[in-house]
C-alpha cells in the first residue's frame, strides 16, 4: 500500500542578502493513511520548513533544489498540480492568537473557511451553518452557539486552539498538520487538545502529523518518530522503540535532558550548542557536540540506514554497535 | 525557522551602513543632499558672485537671460540667481537645523515624562500640546510672525514654538507603550530610578522613530519656512532666502521666468532628498531588521 | 534554618471593567489568602497554570504590586513598610529572572550595558565584575559588544541569569526561566543554576508549570489554582503522594517519555476533563468545577489548608 504522503531526499535553501543557506538536507519521511507520526526537533531543526513545503506555504526566497514530496500521488512541488490536492491536507499552528484573524467573529472565519474549501455556490446557508456546528462539536466547543458569536480575543487558549481544529476539520482533510499545537497551553488543557487530536484521527481515519519539541507528547502520542537535527533526519522508526533504545546520540541526549517525573533519569545535558557550520557541514551533523564521535563522524556524512526492521538512524558509531 | 547569522557589533554597523545603499532611492536621495550641502557649506567658494549677497544692485546687469556667464539668469535688481539659490541653500539648511535643535530636545523630554509619570504631569502636557497642534502650522507661524514683526529670527521662532507638540506626541505614546515592557520593568526590580528608566531604557528604543520623523521634518521645515519668506512675513529681501528669491520673480513669470524657475526646483531637490532618505534612515536605526 | 521570607494570609485582587456602557466591574482574586514560608538556601517551587496567580505572587514579593490583605515578611520585615533605604536595600538581595528573555533585556542595549545596569544604579561599576559574571555563566568576553537580536535564546538567558546576580544577591526569584527554551538548552540552564546555588548560597524562588522540572529541581513546593494554595510539602512527598485532585490531575497530565515515569503517575484520574470558564463565587471549593470528587460540601464550604503528613499542606475536604 502506498504512504499518503511521501517526501523523499529534500533539500531546501534559502535564499538570504545573496547566499543560499542550507535549512533541510536529504529529508526523507512517510506517513500512511490514518497513522500518526511525531515530528521531532527543536528550534532550527527544519521540522517546521518540512511541514511547509508539503503545504505549499513556503516564502518566496525557498529554493527546493532537489527532492520529492507526493501526497496521494500527486507532486505537491507543482505548484499547480498541488492546488487541489492541498485542500485535502489541513494545517494548525503553534499560536492560536496569530493564526486566527483577531477582527472578524467566530463565525465569519469559518464561514470563510468553508468557502474556500469547498467553494462558495457549494453549498447552501443552512447547510454551511450544519457543517459549522459539526465541526466545533466535534473539536469539543461546547456552548457552540455562544462561541461562534464571539471575537478571538474573547476566548481562552484552550478555546481557541480547539477553534482553529474545527476550522481544519471544515476541510475534512485526509492528512493533519499539527505544529506545536499545545506549546502555548497549559498542561491539562494540553492533554485535552493531544486526547482530542488523537480522537479525531482514529473517528475520521484523519492521518496526524504531530510536530513538538515535548518528546513526551511524541512519546504519549504518536506510533512512529522522525527526530530531525539542522535540517536532516537523524532518526526514525516506531516511537516506542526510539523511546527504548534511542540509538542516535542527539536522540539519546535529548531524552536524558528532559527532567523525569518519577526522577528515575538524572537530568544530562548534550555538550555545546547548534551552530551554522553544523548545518553547511558535510560530515555529520552533529559531530561537533557528540561525546560518541569518531574520526569517520567528521569526515563523512552518515546516511539513513535501517539498523533493524522499523527502525533507521544517520550515524556510523551506532552501526558500529549494530554491527557487533 | 530561517538560520541567523551573528555579526559582533562594528561588523553590523558597516553592514547596516551597506544597506542604506540597497535602496536605490535612498541613495538617490543622499547624493542629492550631499552635492547641496557641499554647495551650501563651501558657498563662498563654489559662487561666482559671493560678492552680491545681501544689499546689491547692478541694473544694468538685470534680467539676464541663463548663460554661461549667469547659469540661471539673473533677476530683477541684478543678481546672479545662482549664487542666490545656493546662498538660499544656506539659509533653509540652517533654519531646519536651529529648529529641530530647538525643539526636539524640549519637546522629547516632555513628551517622555508625560508617558512616564501620568496623572497631572501627562494631563497639563497633553492638553498644552492639543492646542499647538490643533492650528496648522503655517496659520500659527503666520500670527506669530505677524505679532513679532517678519523676520528671519521670528520664523525660527514661531516654527521651534510650534514643532516641539510634535516631538512631545510622539514620545508620549511611545514611552507609554513601552513603559510596561518587560526590560523595563526589569530596570524597576533592578532599583533603577524614573529618570535612568526613562532616558536609559525607553529612550533609546525610539531612536529610529525620532530619526525618520526629523529627516522628514527638516524638508517640512524648509517648506513652511520658504513659504514665509514667499509671503514676505518671514525672511526679506535682500536676504537670499529661496522663498523670497520665488516671489521677486513672480511678476515676471512670463518674460524672466528663470528667477522664479530656479529657486523652485532647488527648493523641491532639497524637499525631496529628505524624503528619500527618510525611509532608508529608519532602516538604519531599526536594530532588529535582518 | 531560619525563613528568608514568611508570607502571610496575602491576597490580591484585580478589577476588571466590562463592556463600554454597562461599566460592570468584575473582582479578580489573582491572589487569595495564601501563606508559606521559604527557607534560607532552599529551592522553593510555585506550580501553577494560567490564573493560579503565581505570576501576581512573585510580583508582591518583587514590590511591583502592594498586597490589599495580609503581609510579607522578608528577613523578618514587614515589605509593605519599607522606606526608601529599605527598598533599595531590598533591591540588592532580591533579584529576578523572567520567563522571556528576549523581551526582559532592552534590544538598544548590549550585553556590557545590560551587565552594567544593576552595578551602575549602586555606584559599583566594574570591569573586572562584569568579566567575573560573564564568567560565571560560562559566557566568554566576546559577548560583551553583542546585541540581543544576535543572541540565542539560551545565551539570552544566561545574560538574564548574569544580570540577575551582578549584585550578589541573597534571592533569586526565577519566573518560567526556562519556558521559552528548547529541552537541551533547558538543561543546561537548570545545570547552571544548580552549580550557581552550589557556589554562590543563594535562595531560589521557582514559579513554573512544568512539573518535571519542580521535581528535579526544587526542595518544597506549592501548588496553586486560580489564587488559592492547593497543596504544599517537600518534592519528592508530595509528587510520589499528591492528595489533592488538582495535583494528581497536573501529574497525570504530563507527557512523558518512559514507562517508568507513567507508572509512577497517579491513578484514578478521569480521562476527559473539560477545562470551564472562570466562575470565582466565593463559597465552596475553588477547584470543584473540574473535581470529580465533588460532593455538596464542596459547593458550600471553602477546605481549610491543613498540615495532613509531615510538613504536607493541602486543601481538601477528602484528602
Amino acid at each position: 500500500m502506498t504512504a499518503l504522503l511521501e517526501v523523499d531526499g529534500l533539500n531546501l535553501k534559502i535564499r538570504s542578502e545573496g547566499s543560499l543557506l542550507p535549512v533541510l538536507h536529504d529529508v526523507t519521511l512517510t506517513v500512511d493513511r490514518s497513522e500518526v507520526v511525531a515530528l521531532v526537533g527543536e528550534t532550527g531543526s527544519g521540522k517546521t520548513i518540512t511541514a511547509r513545503t508539503v503545504m505549499g506555504l513556503l516564502p518566496k526566497s525557498a529554493v527546493v533544489e532537489s527532492g520529492r514530496v507526493t501526497f496521494d500521488s500527486t507532486n505537491m512541488l507543482d505548484g499547480k498540480k498541488a492546488s487541489e490536492a492541498v485542500k485535502r491536507i489541513a494545517m494548525i499552528f503553534q499560536n492560536p492568537m496569530s493564526s486566527i484573524n483577531p477582527l472578524f467573529k467566530v463565525s465569519r472565519q469559518m464561514e470563510d473557511v468553508l468557502t474556500w474549501a469547498k467553494g462558495s455556490r457549494a453549498l447552501e446557508n443552512s447547510e454551511k451553518k450544519a457543517q459549522i456546528r459539526k465541526a466545533l462539536e466535534d473539536a469539543r466547543c461546547y456552548d457552540n452557539g455562544r462561541i461562534l458569536d464571539m471575537y478571538p480575543f474573547q476566548l481562552s487558549g484552550g478555546m481557541r486552539q480547539r477553534v482553529m481544529i474545527a476550522m481544519a476539520l471544515l476541510r475534512t482533510p485526509e492528512l493533519l498538520i499539527a505544529d506545536e499545537p499545545t506549546t502555548a497551553l497549559d498542561v491539562t488543557t494540553q492533554r485535552e487538545i493531544l486526547n482530542l487530536l488523537l480522537e479525531l484521527s482514529r473517528r475520521e481515519r484523519m492521518s496526524l502529523i504531530l510536530i513538538t519539541h515535548n518528546l513526551g507528547i511524541a512519546h504519549e502520542s504518536s506510533a512512529r518518530t522522525y527526530v530531525m537535527y539542522a535540517g536532516r533526519v537523524v532518526e526514525h522508526g516506531r516511537t516506542s522503540e526510539i523511546f527504548a533504545n534511542p540509538m542516535h546520540p542527539y536522540t539519546e541526549g535529548l531524552i536524558e535532558s528532559i527532567p523525569s517525573l518519577d526522577r528515575s533519569r538524572s537530568m544530562g545535558s548534550i555538550q555545546g550548542e547548534i551552530s551554522q557550520s553544523d548545518r553547511e557541514t558535510t560530515a555529520c551533523c552533529f559531530s561537533s557536540r557528540c561525546p560518541y564521535a569518531i574520526a569517520r563522524c567528521r569526515s563523512e556524512e552518515p546516511k539513513l540506514k535501517e539498523l533493524m526492521p522499523g527502525q533507521s538512524v544517520a550515524c556510523f558509531v551506532a552501526e558500529e554497535k549494530a554491527r557487533n | 525557522m530561517i538560520p541567523r547569522l551573528q555579526p559582533e557589533r562594528s561588523k553590523e554597523l558597516r553592514r547596516q551602513l551597506r544597506r542604506l545603499t540597497y535602496d536605490p532611492l535612498t541613495v538617490l536621495g543622499l547624493s542629492i543632499l550631499a552635492v547641496i550641502v557641499v554647495l551650501a557649506v563651501f558657498a563662498p567658494f563654489l559662487t561666482p558672485y559671493a560678492n552680491q549677497v545681501g544689499p546689491y544692485t547692478d541694473f544694468s546687469h538685470a534680467y539676464l537671460r541663463p548663460s554661461l556667464a549667469h547659469p540661471f539668469g539673473t533677476d530683477n535688481v541684478g543678481k546672479d540667481v545662482y549664487t542666490q539659490v545656493i546662498f538660499g541653500f544656506r539659509i533653509s539648511l540652517f533654519v531646519a537645523i536651529i529648529v529641530l535643535v530647538g525643539s526636539v530636545p524640549f519637546g522629547v523630554v516632555l513628551g517622555v515624562a508625560a508617558g512616564y509619570y501620568g496623572g497631572w504631569v501627562e494631563t497639563i502636557i497633553q492638553r498644552v500640546t492639543d492646542v499647538f497642534l490643533a492650528l496648522p502650522a503655517l496659520i500659527f507661524a503666520l500670527v506669530i510672525a505677524g505679532i513679532l514683526g517678519p523676520s528671519l529670527q521670528d520664523v525660527i521662532i514661531a516654527l521651534i514654538s510650534i514643532w516641539w507638540n510634535w516631538y512631545a506626541r510622539i514620545m508620549y505614546t511611545v514611552t507609554k507603550s513601552l513603559k510596561n515592557q518587560p526590560y523595563v520593568e526589569a530596570a524597576r526590580v533592578q532599583g533603577a530610578g524614573s529618570l535612568r528608566i526613562m532616558f536609559r531604557e525607553i529612550l533609546p528604543n525610539a531612536t529610529s522613530t525620532l530619526a525618520v520623523k526629523m529627516t522628514l521634518d527638516l524638508g517640512f521645515i524648509i517648506l513652511i519656512q520658504s513659504g514665509m519668506g514667499f509671503l514676505g512675513i518671514g525672511a526679506r529681501p535682500p536676504t537670499p532666502d529661496l522663498g523670497v528669491i520665488v516671489a521677486s520673480g513672480t511678476a515676471y513669470l512670463g518674460t524672466a521666468w528663470w528667477i522664479s524657475l530656479f529657486p523652485s526646483l532647488a527648493l523641491s531637490f532639497l524637499i525631496l532628498s529628505f524624503n528619500l532618505i527618510g525611509n532608508g534612515v529608519r532602516d538604519l536605526f531599526d536594530v532588529k531588521v535582518v | 534554618m531560619p525563613n528568608i521570607y514568611e508570607v502571610q494570609n496575602v491576597s490580591k485582587l484585580f478589577e476588571m471593567k466590562s463592556g463600554f456602557i454597562s461599566k460592570k466591574h468584575t473582582e479578580i482574586r489573582a491572589v487569595d489568602s495564601v501563606s508559606f514560608e521559604v527557607r534560607e538556601g532552599e529551592t522553593f517551587g510555585i506550580i501553577g497554570e494560567t490564573g493560579s496567580g503565581k505570576t501576581t505572587l512573585a510580583k508582591m514579593m518583587l514590590l511591583v504590586h502592594r498586597p490589599d490583605a495580609g503581609r510579607i515578611l522578608f528577613e523578618g520585615k514587614d515589605v509593605s513598610e519599607f522606606g526608601k533605604v529599605d527598598r533599595r536595600n531590598y533591591r540588592r538581595k532580591v533579584q529576578t529572572v523572567f520567563q522571556d528573555p528576549t523581551s526582559s533585556l532592552n534590544p538598544r542595549h548590549n550585553v556590557k550595558a545590560i551587565l552594567e545596569a544593576p552595578l551602575a544604579i549602586f555606584g559599583l561599576k566594574s570591569e573586572e565584575r562584569i568579566h567575573q559574571l560573564l564568567k560565571i555563566v560560562n559566557l566568554n568576553d566576546d559577548y560583551l559588544n553583542r546585541y540581543p537580536h544576535t543572541l540565542s535564546g539560551g545565551e539570552k538567558q544566561r545574560v538574564a541569569i548574569a544580570r540577575a546576580l551582578a549584585l550578589s544577591p541573597d534571592v533569586v526569584i526565577l519566573d518560567e526561566p526556562t519556558s521559552a527554551l528548547d529541552v537541551s538548552v533547558q538543561a543546561k540552564i537548570i545545570e547552571l543554576l544548580k552549580t550557581l546555588k552550589g557556589t554562590l548560597n543563594v535562595t531560589y524562588v521557582f514559579i513554573s508549570h512544568d512539573l518535571s522540572l519542580v521535581a528535579n529541581f526544587c526542595d518544597r513546593t506549592l501548588v496553586m489554582f486560580k489564587g488559592k494554595m492547593c497543596e504544599m510539602g517537600r518534592t519528592d512527598e508530595i509528587f510520589r503522594n499528591p492528595l489533592h485532585p488538582y495535583t494528581k490531575l497536573l501529574l497525570s497530565s504530563v507527557p512523558v517519555v518512559s514507562e517508568s515515569e507513567e507508572a509512577a503517575k497517579p491513578k484514578g484520574v478521569p480521562s476527559s476533563l473539560l477545562s470551564n470558564g472562570t466562575d470565582q463565587s466565593r463559597e465552596g471549593c475553588i477547584f470543584r468545577d473540574r473535581c470529580w470528587l465533588r460532593q455538596e460540601t464542596c459547593e458550600t464550604k471553602v477546605p481549610e489548608f491543613r498540615e495532613k503528613g509531615d510538613q504536607h499542606w493541602v486543601a481538601c475536604h477528602f484528602a
